[in-house]
């Protein structure tokens, strides 16, 4: 498939669970850890608030942040862009750029269900270079 | 999109670089005025190591609130660029090509990778931001 038809469900990384606004950071890495993730989408009675990343807690760790003293909703990021799974991974790359984001949410039927970030894209770069994705010339 | 493509296309090549002697203070000031997120250390023209904005933020998490005067003199104080900086470095060399460096960055672990010739004089760095904007390219 070439990268223009390609679609960012093919490249995201499922958001498989979630976790509530009140609860600490140290519940959030416990998550990631247990379900081998790097984002949590963040949920308050059941809409989406945000996301909450490794980064965001390792940052925060590193600052010597007791991680079971912070709220995710006080670390977590806002959703500045949301698309269907079935948006072609080239408009997301693109849109990303223009408007330097570092990340989209993908949903299906209204909830979330994967994100795509810079380290996505990197992969799907280095698999379009690589032959392993669409057609490339030599 | 060519799979061989020369790093030199995606490369920055007029770089904003530091020597190991100059201060601290003057590393934050040159990532605060020209919005860059990463600084190349070099002695010469080799490469020594890489401070980056996130480095710098942790140096100087200890004297929040303070002003920038305050802060330098605590950096510059507590601190040196040889302490500070990243020495142990992942790098292209400027043989490679564009795939070598999506390869090196898909990995998540940086954002940036400094381009060194044979003999690891600096020529050019290439960040995520490089190979997103690239990839935009091709749409």
């Amino acid at each position: 498939m070439a990268f223009n038809d390609l679609e960012i469900s093919a490249y995201m990384s499922p958001l498989t669970v979630s976790i509530g606004v009140d609860q600490c950071l140290k519940t959030a890495s416990t998550k990631m850890q247990e379900h081998k993730i790097r984002h949590l989408p963040v949920l308050e009675g059941g809409r989406l608030m945000g996301v909450i990343s490794e980064r965001d807690v390792n940052w925060l760790a590193s600052l010597g942040t007791d991680p079971s003293t912070v709220t995710v909703s006080e670390a977590m990021s806002d959703i500045p862009y949301v698309v269907h799974a079935k948006t072609k991974a080239a408009e997301v790359v693109a849109k990303m750029h223009d408007d330097k984001l570092g990340s989209a949410l993908i949903e299906r039927d209204g909830k979330p269900v994967g994100i795509f970030t810079t380290t996505d894209a990197l992969q799907l770069c280095s698999d379009l270079l690589a032959g392993r994705v669409g057609a490339a010339a030599s | 999109m060519k799979r061989n493509e020369p790093l030199s296309t995606v490369m920055s090549k007029e770089l904003t670089t530091v020597n190991v002697t100059n201060k601290l203070s003057e590393v934050r000031k040159l990532l605060a005025e020209r919005g860059i997120h990463h600084v190349p250390v070099v002695s010469g023209t080799k490469l020594v190591g890489l401070i980056s904005a996130t480095d710098m933020v942790r140096l100087s998490f200890s004297a929040y609130g303070a002003d920038a005067r305050a802060v330098d003199a605590m950096l510059d104080h507590e601190f040196s660029i040889e302490k500070a900086m990243s020495k142990e470095l992942t790098t292209l060399n400027s043989n490679q090509k564009v795939r070598d460096a999506a390869k090196v960055l898909s990995s998540g672990d940086f954002h940036s990778v400094p381009v060194v010739d044979d003999d690891n004089n600096l020529v050019g760095l290439v960040t995520s931001t490089d190979l997103i904007r690239y990839l935009a390219d091709q749409y």
